[in-house]
């Protein structure tokens, strides 16, 4: 494929074309760029903007020379750097054992570019090899080979102590994982297959090396810390002291110098330092002087911001243990300005710490080369979200700055640690009251909700008072007494049966004998109750033909005395040949009422009247309704019950002619055995009647109750029971002299009641002595 | 064969009379004790009562004021059954307990009107005019020269009516041994217990004597049908 990636998207574009035709950015034809090597390229902070292609096209003439020279032909490289091949190859390889393989795998992939330097390679070699930290470098891809010695050199400045530090997870939690899918560490470390095709052989006998020297046991603790990070942050993190004895004499001057001046500058992550290739690459046709004061000053400015880091007090020992002799001056200078890395990716700007960048400034400013110069705010630009270890180009970066590529790319482990973080900075509020108090953390009381204060005790116990508990022992007195399991006397049934026969014998007979025998037991009642008295004289007052109500509210059970107590008043009324009209609440009064009109067996007095149903009486039948259906015939008769019990119109019968409302009758009579149905009567149809009186005949069974309502003079007579009958009987004599069924009774009536209060007494009798005998036989058991 | 009517009349008389001794016999053996005798005739008389009244009632209530208005009435009157239709349909629906919230409308109404009207007349018919029958048990000026009994029953009216009504009175005082009520009204109290004593004795006397009458309506009717014999 003839196209470009682009460095930042990654995606294909025309050779010809300078941007990336997607995103913009500054394609540069990387000759590294295949497809075999853009995953090494893209690696998630790593947009590279200025891949190798890039530094070529903006490379100095001199540099770009350099690299030009030190690509077509191998033949040509000079002497001194033949000479620094041959000190490579005998360089200790078991001190670059451990980061060897990170930055192999850097290299080895940036380095695959067709033009690969042995030369470079070695020179690499050797400076890796003095430098047991090296980290992966990818900013030497594509134009790698030029300058795969410095950035070497870069990562010697790291210690195996501060390696240390910086392998803490906190410290790799921001950078992702690269080659992607793989965890930052040590897995990237590991070379896969496209990779190894690409390697030079110079960096495959580099490999062969590291391979060996990781079994070198001295070098095991600093392999093991450079090794489980990213080789980048390793070499940014690394402290120059190992270089330092590392490298030592072998470094020849013009690259001791070189370094010195680049030290601090360079003292980034490789890829980071793509741009800086040129630089670096230059120093390599000789070291100029502006390069060497360049070092001095940087020398200087780094150690005016060594003493502000906190790892200052980073122990350089293992350096110094590893090392195998002094350091050269420009090694110190970058081991200087090395420790201004406080372990801190760039972009995580360390606050605390002061931005070396002003320093920084006041070196370059001294004889920084143009091309440096020039390049400089360029990479400040491009290479701020790179610069991972370069806090003299943004430790005054501000996180808000970043670019929102890199954000996106950010994992987001270290957005939620940013965000715990910030929420740990937080001053938590203590609750100071409530049921919360003592909490931390706790959300504020709202306002209007009040203070929060304790709810008040309430005693278990329930509080009474003396008299409550006085009425709760009554109660449970009460209670007790009646779950008390009383003795049940025990009684003899057969004795029961025979007093119940004796009883029943005494009454039958009682009964039976005067019936039977016709024998006056007692004389005839001669007194004349008042209420009889007023009954009579009402019905002995209705003029003739006048309209009468009956009422039939009485069962069949009590017909007998009813038919008795009523039939001397009715016998007295059909004298008189009223018209009749009767009406029941009681489903059954209407066949009583018919049956004591015809039957002569329930009254043969009133039976003998003849009195023809439709001509001189009416049955209206069943009134329905109970209390409502009184009430609606008092105040419309005619609807309430506008049908006979044939079911023909009753109100244009003659019986009921002229009757418009209740009060038009001449008399309401209500026969009842029942105390509510005489009530009701009374109740609803009372006030309605005006003057229209209304008499009753009841069954002797209700006239305790009954009876007031005739002494308030809500009813104009009374007549009650057998009694009652037989007394009106006494005082209506028939012209023939006939008796009624009273008379009949009487006797039997007379006796059976003699019988009863006999027995009554003697029960109490009985009841008394065995009652005395009781509690005289106690008292004897007492004493 | 041509019968007198005086002899089937005669006959009939015999049969019902006989059916009629027969089921007294059996009520009245209810002396011995419970036997089948007297369970026969107690089914028959409440069978035979049920089936009179829904006779009664289908006849005279049912088919006379709500189907024949509602089939052959006019057109106001089959509007007015519509209603009682209504109601009466809804209550049936209290036979299942599913359906039976449909039958409350028509139960609440029944039972608002009936307690309305209840109320009323026990307010109009008996409270009123009771309280003001006690309160003129004393009046003499109607008595004319039976002052004195009229006195007399005023008084024992008087005292009956107050100490019923105290007797009636379960307020209590807290004391030492629990709570009790004051001497004077456990005294008044005692006294209105034998007013209640009395008419309980009263009531049960008239109970006595509407069943005496009962069974010697009874017995007159076997010794009648038996002496027709």
């Amino acid at each position: 494929m003839a196209g470009v990636l682009c460095p930042k998207c990654g995606k294909s574009n025309p050779a010809e074309l300078e941007n990336c035709k997607y995103c913009n950015a500054i394609l540069t034809p990387n000759p590294a760029s295949t497809p075999e090597a853009v995953p090494d390229q893209r690696l998630p902070l790593e947009p590279i903007p200025s891949s190798s292609s890039d530094s070529s096209g903006e490379l100095p003439d001199w540099l770009s020379g350099l690299g030009k020279a030190a690509s077509d032909d191998e033949e040509e490289i000079p002497d001194w750097l033949t000479s620094l091949r041959g000190e490579e190859a005998s360089t200790s390889a078991s001190e670059s054992a451990a980061t060897l393989e990170p930055t192999l795998n850097f290299t080895g992939s940036l380095s695959a570019g067709p033009g690969g330097k042995d030369w470079m390679a070695r020179l690499a070699n050797k400076a890796q090899t003095e430098t047991p930290e090296n980290a992966p470098e990818g900013g030497l891809q594509g134009e790698g080979e030029s300058l795969d010695w410095l950035e070497s050199l870069k990562s010697d400045s790291a210690t195996p102590g501060q390696a240390d530090q910086l392998s803490s997870p906190e410290d790799n939690e921001w950078i992702p994982a690269w080659p992607p899918g793989s965890p930052a560490g040590l897995k990237e470390n590991k070379p896969d297959s496209s990779e190894e095709e690409y390697l030079p052989d110079w960096l495959s006998n580099l490999k062969e090396k590291a391979t060996e020297s990781e079994t070198a046991p001295g070098e095991k603790d600093g392999t093991s810390a450079g090794s489980e990070k990213p080789g980048q942050v390793s070499n940014f993190g690394s402290s120059p002291g190992t270089p330092e004895a590392a490298t030592g004499e072998s470094t020849p001057e013009w690259l001791s110098n070189l370094e010195a001046k680049t030290g601090p500058e360079l003292a980034m992550p490789a890829r980071g330092s793509n741009g800086e290739i040129p630089a670096s690459g230059a120093a390599r046709n000789g070291t100029p002087s502006w390069l060497s004061q360049f070092q001095a000053d940087a020398n200087a400015a780094a150690e005016q911001n060594a003493k502000e880091e906190r790892f200052e007090a980073a122990p350089p020992a293992p350096a110094k243990e590893n090392g195998n002799g002094p350091l050269p001056d420009w090694l110190a200078g970058i081991k200087g300005s090395s420790t201004t890395s406080d372990g801190n990716p760039a972009l995580i700007a360390n606050k605390e710490g002061p931005a070396p960048q002003e320093k920084d400034d006041e070196a370059f400013s001294l004889e920084i080369p143009d091309w440096i110069s020039k390049l400089k705010p360029e990479q400040e630009g491009e290479k701020i979200p790179e610069a991972d270890a370069e806090p003299a180009t943004t430790g005054n970066l501000a996180v808000s700055e970043l670019p929102s590529w890199i954000q996106a790319m950010r994992p987001v482990e270290s957005v939620v640690a940013e965000a715990k973080a910030t929420l740990h900075d937080k001053p938590q509020v203590t609750e100071q009251n409530g049921p919360l108090a003592g909490l931390s953390g706790v959300l504020p009381v709202g306002p209007g909700l009040g203070a929060l204060s304790k709810p008040p005790a309430y005693a278990s116990t329930l509080q009474i008072s003396d008299g409550q508990q006085r009425y709760a022992a009554s109660f449970d007195r009460l209670i007790a007494s009646e779950t008390e399991p009383q003795e049940v006397k025990r009684t003899s049934l057969v004795s029961n049966r025979l007093l119940r026969w004796l009883i029943a014998s005494l009454l039958i007979l009682a009964v039976v004998l005067p019936l039977i025998t016709k024998i006056p037991i007692t004389p005839a009642s001669t007194l004349q109750m008042p209420e009889m008295v007023k009954a009579f004289n009402l019905i002995d007052s209705l003029p003739a033909n006048a309209a009468v109500l009956m009422v039939f509210d009485y069962d069949p059970a009590l017909s007998g005395e009813m038919e008795a107590a009523a039939a001397p008043l009715m016998d007295h009324l059909l004298f008189k040949g009223p018209r009749l009209t009767l009406i029941s609440t009681s489903p059954t009064g209407p066949a009583l009422a018919e049956r004591i009109m015809h039957e002569p067996n329930a009254s043969p007095l009133v039976a003998g009247h003849n009195y023809q149903t439709g001509q001189q009486y009416v049955n209206l039948g069943y009134l329905a309704g109970g209390s409502s259906g009184v009430q609606f015939f008092a105040i419309s008769p005619e609807e309430a019950a506008p049908f006979t019990m044939d079911g023909q119109p009753a109100w244009q019968l003659p019986p009921l002619q002229g009757i418009q409302e209740l009060k038009d009758f001449g008399a309401i009579i209500v026969l009842t055995d029942n105390a509510d149905s005489g009530r009701v009567w009374i109740e609803q149809a009372g006030p309605i009647i005006d003057n229209t009186p209304m008499l009753m005949v009841i069954s002797a069974q209700v006239e305790p109750m009954i009876l007031p309502y005739y002494n308030s003079g809500q009813i104009k007579g009374l007549v009650t029971g057998l009694v009652g009958g037989l007394a009106y009987g006494q005082v209506f004599l028939r012209p023939d002299g006939q008796t009624g069924l009273a008379q009949r009774y009487w006797n039997s009536f007379s006796a059976v009641a003699l019988v009863a209060e006999i027995l009554i007494v003697v029960g109490a009798l009985w009841s008394f002595a065995t009652g005395w005998r009781t509690r005289r036989s106690k008292a004897g058991e007492g004493v | 064969m041509n019968l007198p009517a005086n002899f089937s009349a005669n006959i009939v008389d015999l049969i019902t009379g006989g059916i009629s001794f027969l089921l007294t016999l059996m009520v009245l053996s209810y002396l011995i004790g419970d036997n089948p005798a007297f369970r026969v005739a107690i089914y028959i008389f409440i069978g035979v009562g049920a089936g009179y009244v829904a006779a009664v009632v289908w006849h005279q209530v049912l088919d006379a004021r709500l189907i024949k208005p509602l089939f052959s009435g006019s057109l106001a009157d089959r509007l007015l059954t519509v209603v009682p239709l209504v109601m009466g349909l809804l209550l049936l629906l209290k036979l299942s307990p599913r359906t039976s919230r449909l039958g409350t409308p028509a139960m609440a109404f029944l039972v608002g009107v009936g307690a309305a009207v209840a109320v009323g007349g026990a307010v109009m018919g008996t409270l009123f005019p009771q309280t003001q029958a006690s309160m003129n048990a004393l009046e003499l000026s109607a008595a004319g020269n039976y002052w004195l009994e009229r006195l007399s029953e005023g008084v024992i009216m008087l005292a009956g009516t107050v100490t019923t009504l105290i007797y009636f009175h379960f307020g209590a005082k807290a004391t030492a041994t629990g709570p009790q009520r004051s001497k004077l009204v456990r005294v008044l109290s005692r006294v209105g217990q034998i007013f209640i004593a009395i008419t309980f004795g009263a009531l049960f006397a008239g109970v006595f004597v509407a069943a005496m009458t009962a069974l010697i309506e009874r017995w007159n009717f076997i010794i009648t049908f038996l002496s027709t014999l």
